[in-house]
């Protein structure tokens, strides 16, 4: 069940209504539950045993190292909830990637072990609640949370439908606090929720399905085109993702508002950013976070003494954003995209230190064109990673940039339809909205009239050029 | 006012004004919302019509006012955009009594992912899913067929809700009538089925490769990228091979589609489906005698269509005579 499908919107319509009828906290919870469950299996009947063994053996544990005060026993713990989360996450995504990689490399040597494969299913959202449940006893170690008291809260907390497939990536600090009290969302909050869907839909079907035709079919055969148009199927697809992902995570965010909670922003602008660094506290906010408290920062905790301090900074920065590609997927391409980032944002770090021509910084001349400079320097950035995200491996990669940076190519030039307006959406939103307001929670505010407008015009957008036959969530897959 | 009042009429507002905004755009683009495209050919002639149904390609690739005169018979059309067995079966109930039914399907006719947009308005639901569960359809198929229910009610409301693609063509349209390119725009107009006259003789052969990459995706889009037999379709077929059968003689029409179609997006899997399918219905329905246009050797050109899988007026002067053949020797003796 997709949130752009009507079978979403009926689920969700009867329950509102159903909450209106329970009339206990306790049943409230009871009723979220059931509902985040019954969503689940709409993806996946086996998987959801998945999900209840997580959050069950997280939960113990989580108790385990609350009333555990050797720290070595919590220790123990901890290790025990990280080896079965991680080992969960490495045997249903990355066993074949392993395989392949250790069967070319014994074949490499002229040993023989074939093509090994096995067949797994991957559950969806894996990805999403065991990082959620990871970070939850770890808090609970390091005494940031106290340890959840009720199985059917935590479950809940692990399930909860609007988050549950592609985030955003909530932890139980902001999500326990908030099932505790009995949730009432106020009208401010339904409208509020209700907006940010509408939007979220309008970005999913409008724009991200729009586009999808036409980039997809540039990089199926990216050999047949001109620069002109590879240029123009990399620029779809990068706006492509973000209108998909960020269109999903307002969706998420608006209907956990309608149902009374507050969930963190995802996406704020990330294409405004003016570095690499901006970027990554703009796009996906969510899993950077997390990688930046449970990688990064004890990456660095644990070097530090190590000598050469920026040399160890660029390095744990690396090898973050190299873990972080390969959580997209189990692929080599993913490993280069996160290498391209680590890379830009290791170089962002040793400028920024170095402080060139500090001189000149204050003049108002060069500021602006550094500005401008480290605008597009980011954007090109993000565009050549996001070549190795889309064209699932390397050499398709090298071959699609190859083609791309040959601009005397005699390939056919298709100018989609689609794709630019597309862009050009996207780009004057970044031109033209603050980058830092949160919108959502001010539209209850404004004038009637505005209102009306609005909601008028996202309804008459969906209406006429919204896409029935939605694509799947890009995000659903990892 | 307080705030639950100012929440409902913002909604109420909108949702009227959008839908508003929705059938006006339908009117002024002249998107096609009627999903009944039924008509008479030579209805002067008296008798019994002979009943034709079959999609857009059944009624471009062969000329039916010059078999309605060679028959001195009418000959009546039951159609709607991108029909299936599915939709034809529904439509041949209402049709008039006959002793000669003739039925079109294709490759792209039968391939289960290709749905008709007007699927819910022909075909009932309980009908939809007792085929889907009868052929044990994949999940994603099953929520594309049942989605189309809702949205028949949406389209009350919102009459453009899932036809960007219509409402594209309809704004290039009137662009094209507007600026200063409507002379070239005339000379090429979009053609429309009907009249020998207006049947199209533009070439597949004479497009571009952008244009043809382009026209590839659509239809890509349209069938997922595959190309399944054996589901809904097959039994609906089945079912009215069985219904026309009981009435009087039964031809199936298997029309061609561009070898283009055929090397670009289909492979030998489809193909080798496709003639089991066909080969099994007509096993069941001994009454029904095939014509096979897609096998005729002249036809496998670009210059017979005028897209991808629609004969152009070229090919249809090649189609017909083999049709019109095949009636003459098959018919039966009075």
């Amino acid at each position: 069940m997709s949130f752009t499908s009507f079978e979403f919107v009926i689920f969700f319509l009867a329950l509102l209504a159903l909450r209106q009828v329970v009339r206990s906290n306790n049943g409230e919870k009871w009723l979220l539950l059931v509902a985040s469950v019954a969503f689940y299996l709409t993806w996946s009947v086996p998987c959801i045993l998945l999900i209840l063994f997580t959050s069950l053996l997280d939960f113990y544990i989580g108790r385990r190292i609350g009333r555990a005060a050797d720290p070595a026993l919590r220790r123990r713990w901890l290790i025990a909830s990280l080896a079965a989360n991680l080992g969960l996450l490495g045997f249903f995504k990355y066993s074949n990637f392993f395989l392949d990689n250790a069967a070319a490399l014994i074949n490499a040597f002229g040993g023989h072990l074939g093509h090994p494969h096995l067949d797994i299913i991957l559950p969806p959202a894996i990805s999403y609640f065991t990082f959620a449940s990871m970070s939850y006893v770890i808090d609970v170690y390091y005494e940031r949370l106290p340890a959840c008291q009720s199985a059917r809260d935590y479950t809940l907390f692990i399930s909860f439908f609007p988050k549950l497939l592609s985030g955003p990536i909530v932890r139980a600090a902001d999500f326990l606090p908030q099932v505790e009290p009995r949730r009432r969302a106020s009208w401010e909050d339904i409208e509020a929720g209700l907006a940010q869907f509408l939007l979220g839909a309008v970005k999913k079907s409008v724009l991200a399905d729009q586009m999808a035709g036409n980039v997809n079919q540039i990089f199926a055969a990216p050999a047949q085109y001109d620069s002109l148009t590879l240029i123009q199927g990399i620029l779809g697809f990068t706006a492509q993702l973000y209108c998909d992902f960020s269109g999903y995570s307002d969706m998420a965010i608006g209907a956990a508002r309608m149902l009374g909670f507050q969930f963190q922003e995802n996406f704020q602008m990330p294409f405004s950013a003016v570095s690499i660094t901006e970027f990554w506290r703009r796009w996906h906010i969510t899993l950077s976070l997390w990688f930046r408290d449970y990688l990064f920062l004890p990456l660095e905790m644990a070097t530090r003494r190590a000598p050469l301090p920026l040399l160890r900074l660029s390095l744990n920065m690396t090898v973050t954003m190299l873990l972080c590609g390969l959580w997209h997927g189990p692929s080599w391409n993913y490993v280069i995209w996160g290498g391209i980032h680590g890379a830009a944002l290791s170089a962002h770090r040793l400028w920024v230190t170095w402080k060139p021509k500090a001189a000149w910084m204050a003049h108002p001349v060069y500021q602006f064109f550094a500005r401008q400079g480290s605008r597009v320097l980011t954007l090109g950035i993000i565009l050549l990673a996001n070549v190795f995200f889309r064209t699932q491996s390397i050499a398709g990669g090298m071959g699609y940039l190859t083609q791309m940076l040959n601009v005397h190519s005699h390939g056919t030039r298709l100018l989609s339809i689609y794709i630019l307006p597309g862009v050009a959406a996207v780009i004057l939103a970044h031109f033209f909205i603050d980058k830092d307001r949160n919108w959502a929670v001010e539209w209850p505010q404004r004038p009637l009239g505005a209102r009306i407008t609005a909601y008028t015009g996202l309804l008459t957008l969906l209406a006429i050029m919204g896409s029935m036959d939605a694509a799947p969530f890009i995000y659903f897959k990892y | 006012m307080s705030r639950p009042r100012q929440l409902a009429l913002i909604l109420i507002s909108a949702v009227a004004i959008s839908s508003l905004i929705s059938h006006a755009a339908i009117n002024l683009l002249g998107v096609a919302t009627e999903a009944l495209r039924n008509n008479t050919y030579e209805p002067e002639f008296h008798g019994a019509p002979v009943i034709v149904a079959g999609s857009s390609l059944t009624f471009y690739g062969l000329d039916w006012r010059t078999v309605a005169k060679r028959l001195s018979r009418p000959v009546r059309s039951l159609t709607t955009p991108a029909a299936s067995p599915c939709e034809l079966e529904q439509l041949l109930k209402d049709a008039p009594p006959t002793d000669l039914t003739v039925i079109g399907i294709s490759l792209t006719d039968l391939n289960e992912d290709y749905i008709s947009d007007f699927r819910a308005d022909v075909v009932p639901l309980n009908q939809t899913a007792r085929d889907l569960w009868n052929s044990h359809c994949d999940r994603a198929l099953s929520r594309r067929m049942l989605g189309l229910y809702p949205l028949r009610f949406a389209r009350l409301l919102y009459p453009t809700a899932g036809r960007a693609v219509g409402v594209l063509v309809g704004l290039r349209a009137k662009l094209q009538k507007l600026s200063a390119r409507a002379k070239a725009a005339a000379a090429d107009p979009l053609p429309v089925m009907g009249a020998s006259s207006e049947f199209p003789t533009n070439r597949l052969a004479d497009w571009s490769t952008g244009r043809l990459l382009r026209n590839e995706e659509v239809l890509r889009a349209g069938c997922n990228n595959r190309h399944t037999y054996q589901g809904p379709k097959r039994l609906a077929l089945e079912r009215l091979l069985h219904a026309a059968g009981a009435h009087g003689r039964v031809l199936v029409v298997v029309m061609p589609i561009s070898p283009t179609y055929e090397h670009d997006m289909l492979d030998a899997t489809a193909r080798q489906s496709f003639e089991a399918e066909l080969e099994e219905m007509l096993r069941c329905e001994p009454k029904a005698h095939c014509v096979r246009i897609d096998q005729i050797p002249e036809l496998h050109s670009g210059d017979y269509f005028w897209d991808l899988c629609h004969l152009n007026l070229a090919g249809q002067r090649i189609a017909t005579p083999v049709l019109l053949e095949h009636l003459n020797s098959s018919a039966p003796t009075q």
